[in-house]
């Protein structure tokens, strides 16, 4: 495993408010005898704490190699007959019969955007026995307008000259960015009071839309606004980010920048309005400024559509419309795929595509490369 | 024949509130958020798009049958077939004389 890979599960098992909510809320919604499916296992922790609630039977699943350490956590903590561990993905899972609770923590800073929605989605489609739960059991999420430092310095810092360059060309990705940050409290100055913005079930397979007009009543800079959720664990336990809160857990917010920094007054009004396709991956947010007075709204027009380097073949994989091309790489994996008879290894493979088309590829190492490319993608 | 705003000084084209576009090496991506749909327009495509939405429909066609040397009659049948398309795929906004 890596340091990050490490530290990411040290922050998740290290947040006391973390474990204790989905400890309560499992507590809460487990009944004894119930089988729990944990999707996004990782090290297995929360299926542990569902065969404490009284499960009979986890199934704990992760597309990761850390699935090893969740099975050797399992054992050393007497779970070990208890809990079955799958290295798949959750949409790709098949289960001899339907679960009666899907448990899972990837809910990332504003719910869409770690694929918890989508795989409860499908739990509920495929693995969900009929009046089965899901923990967390909802969501809502708010947003405040805020003067943010650290978020305005992550745009103008590509104006600065860094290194005497100019990298001008990075400030609108940068402002067309759902950037990420660990908040507390002090870290930035709400110009108004938040709004809820949405509020939806935790296997709501859609769009997340919504729109919120706040009434500044704290003169200063706005730059963007800050998001972050609430989540119905259970009926009787909640889990926030909210930087405002107290009892928050260690989890960043979202923050939805405006292309140019501007002042406002009390009285004022900002008129945001949050459109997200998790299917898409991609979020898009209109803010309007308003004063008092007779001035024009300013409007600010975003999405993280607008915030990535688009190139020309990247445009092509998107437009599903367009025709895919017979080039010569679809020859080569033709080739490929007639080689495959069963018995022959991916040395071996890669041995016969290289002598049949070896001049089309750099190297032999690059014919090895896309051989383990192709045996990933159609699986084992 | 599919639909045309009338003369003004407006634009002729407005991409609807739920379109999100790229430029990208000279051709355009479209998003359509409601469809969650992705569409691609070759350059010649992308720039018909471009004046549509920057000039009313004559200067558009005038400037593009200047520019490209086109037959106006093949002109004004290949940017319609082009509108109508993205009027189809709800790409296209109200426009502004009031439909």
């Amino acid at each position: 495993m890596s340091q990050s890979q490490l530290d990411e599960h040290r922050g998740y098992l290290g947040d006391a408010r973390r474990m204790a909510a989905y400890r309560a809320a499992l507590d809460e919604v487990v009944r004894p005898g119930d089988t729990v499916l944990d999707l996004g296992a990782g090290s297995g922790v929360l299926g542990c704490l569902a065969c404490d609630a009284g499960a009979r039977t986890v199934v704990a699943v992760d597309r990761g190699d850390i699935l090893g350490l969740a099975r050797q956590i399992a054992l050393d903590n007497g779970y070990g007959d208890r809990i079955t561990h799958i290295q798949a993905l959750s949409t790709e899972l098949v289960l001899d019969a339907p679960v009666d609770v899907v448990v899972c923590d990837q809910i990332g800073g504003l719910v869409h955007d770690a694929g918890i929605l989508a795989c409860f989605a499908d739990a509920r489609r495929r693995l969900l026995a009929p009046g089965g739960r899901f923990v967390p059991a909802s969501f809502r999420i708010s947003l405040v307008p805020a003067t943010f430092d650290r978020g305005r310095e992550a745009i103008e810092f590509w104006t600065s000259r860094p290194a005497t360059l100019d990298t001008g060309a990075a400030r609108p990705l940068a402002a067309n960015t759902e950037w990420k940050f660990k908040l507390g409290a002090d870290d930035l100055v709400a110009l108004a009071p938040a709004e809820v913005l949405a509020s939806f079930d935790a296997d709501h397979d859609g769009p997340i839309t919504g729109s919120a007009t706040f009434e500044v009543d704290h003169p200063g800079r706005f730059d963007g606004c800050i998001g972050w959720f609430q989540a119905q664990m259970s009926p009787s336990v909640t889990l926030t980010n909210d930087p405002r809160s107290p009892d928050r857990f260690d989890r960043w917010c979202n923050y939805y920048p405006v292309d140019d920094a501007t002042d406002v007054h009390p009285g004022d009004r900002i008129t945001l309005r949050l459109d997200i396709r998790p299917r898409l991956g991609v979020v898009s947010w209109t803010t309007e400024v308003s004063d008092d007075g007779d001035g024009c709204p300013r409007r600010y027009r975003n999405s993280t559509f607008n915030g990535t380097f688009l190139t020309l073949s990247t445009v092509d994989g998107l437009d599903r419309s367009r025709p895919l091309a017979r080039t010569d790489r679809v020859e080569i994996v033709q080739r490929m795929l007639d080689l495959i008879d069963g018995s022959t290894s991916q040395t071996a493979l890669a041995d016969a595509l290289a002598d049949q088309v070896g001049g089309a590829f750099a190297s032999p190492a690059h014919v090895r490369r896309f051989v383990q490319q192709v045996a990933e993608l159609i699986g084992p | 024949m599919g639909r045309q705003p009338s003369e003004g000084g407006l634009p002729a084209l407005r991409m609807a509130d739920d379109v999100l576009l790229r430029e990208v090496g000279g051709e355009m991506v479209l998003l359509h958020l409601g469809s969650e749909q992705y569409f691609g327009l070759n350059r010649m495509g992308a720039e018909i798009v471009t004046r549509l939405t920057e000039r009313p429909w004559a200067q558009a066609l005038a400037t593009l049958e200047k520019d490209y040397e086109v037959d106006p009659e093949v002109l004004r049948r290949d940017v319609q077939e082009l509108v109508d398309a993205l009027t189809a795929s709800g790409l296209i906004g109200p426009f502004h004389d009031g439909d």
